[in-house]
């Protein structure tokens, strides 16, 4: 598993070095990282609430969900994850994550050791600098979405997920023009929504009959950017997405 | 799981041609009871006072199941305030 590890982390260290230049030494030090590498059946857990986990998770390719469940068997869909992303960073802090996270799709995640994770931040501060860079950028889009659910109706929360996924695979390159995967199913869209399901599927039409966007076998096609962005009031400011990325994209 | 259907009829009708998998019949009236206000509460601020949400749950056969209607009925009341 050498090579996958390897390039892991130079994913890792591209990731970091677009939030935050990174000096040589630093990257370097990265470089030193031990990773486990495992690949994730889709459904399968990859952290349960209240379980402490050693590691924190780096995804390589797939998606994940944050969720956090009731009694009644509802569910809340706290965050969505892509390639690149760092989901449980304050677990390096807070121990017993107070969520579960599981593959959406068959995803790869390089877990890193918290011991090494914390001696490399305590050697090199601009590293940690970005790590906690990291973290705040998770909690800004947790904003986003406190705030579209408490305050956005069905069409402006389910516009502004399409628009805040596309600029995030974009980033990372996942995008095929103004195409980009969208695994997430009508009851998975309801549960990050917060909307029912039927509420879901006639918004969903909505976007559709206004040639605003077309979801065909699990793959979403934005059809006009101009008109979906302006619905959501999506601005990408809070993602802080790299410069030479973000320009090229939201048109 | 089973899946149903439910068309939303609210001034127009919104055939539902992908329907939403339901454990059974009464997981299906629970979310038609959920959708019908949910639906309303995004949808009456738009629009008149007078609206009415109807859904019809069919089976996976095209049965009719469950039918349900919810109706807002705002009045203006004062003329002075409405100017």
């Amino acid at each position: 598993m050498l090579a996958p590890q390897n390039d892991s982390l130079d994913r890792l260290i591209r990731k970091l070095d677009g939030i935050t230049r990174l000096s040589e030494a630093d990257k370097q030090a990265i470089r030193g990282l031990p990773v486990i590498v495992k690949t994730i059946g889709p459904g399968q857990a990859i952290l349960h609430e209240g379980d402490p986990s050693p590691y924190c998770c780096l995804i390589l390719n797939g998606w994940t969900l944050c969720q956090q469940l009731l009694s009644d068997g509802k569910r809340q869909i706290l965050s969505v994850h892509v390639a690149n992303d760092m989901p449980d960073l304050q677990s390096l802090h807070l121990p017993y994550p107070d969520f579960g996270m599981f593959a959406l799709t068959g995803a790869t995640i390089a877990f890193v050791p918290h011991v090494e994770l914390r001696a490399l931040m305590a050697a090199f501060p601009t590293v940690s600098a970005v790590f906690w860079r990291e973290t705040l950028i998770v909690a800004a889009i947790h904003r986003a979405w406190i705030t579209g659910l408490g305050r956005r109706d069905a069409r402006g929360r389910l516009a502004h997920l399409f628009c805040e996924m596309r600029a995030r695979l974009t980033a990372v390159g996942l995008n095929d023009g103004d195409t980009i995967p969208m695994p997430l199913r009508q009851t998975d869209l309801a549960d990050v929504l917060g909307l029912t399901s039927v509420h879901v599927n006639r918004t969903m039409r909505e976007l559709r009959a206004e040639n605003l966007v077309r979801l065909e076998s699990r793959r979403l096609e934005i059809r006009d950017w101009g008109a979906l962005s302006a619905m959501a009031e999506f601005n990408p400011h809070y993602l802080y997405l790299p410069k030479h990325q973000s320009s090229q994209k939201l048109r | 799981m089973p899946r149903f259907f439910f068309d939303i009829h609210d001034g127009q009708f919104t055939r539902d041609d992908e329907g939403t998998n339901c454990a059974d019949f009464e997981a299906a009236r629970r979310e038609a009871m959920a959708s019908l206000p949910e639906i309303a509460r995004f949808t009456l601020p738009n629009d008149g006072d007078t609206r009415a949400f109807t859904v019809l749950v069919r089976n996976e056969v095209g049965v009719i199941v469950y039918t349900a209607t919810l109706t807002f009925a705002g009045l203006a009341l004062n003329s002075a305030a409405t100017s």
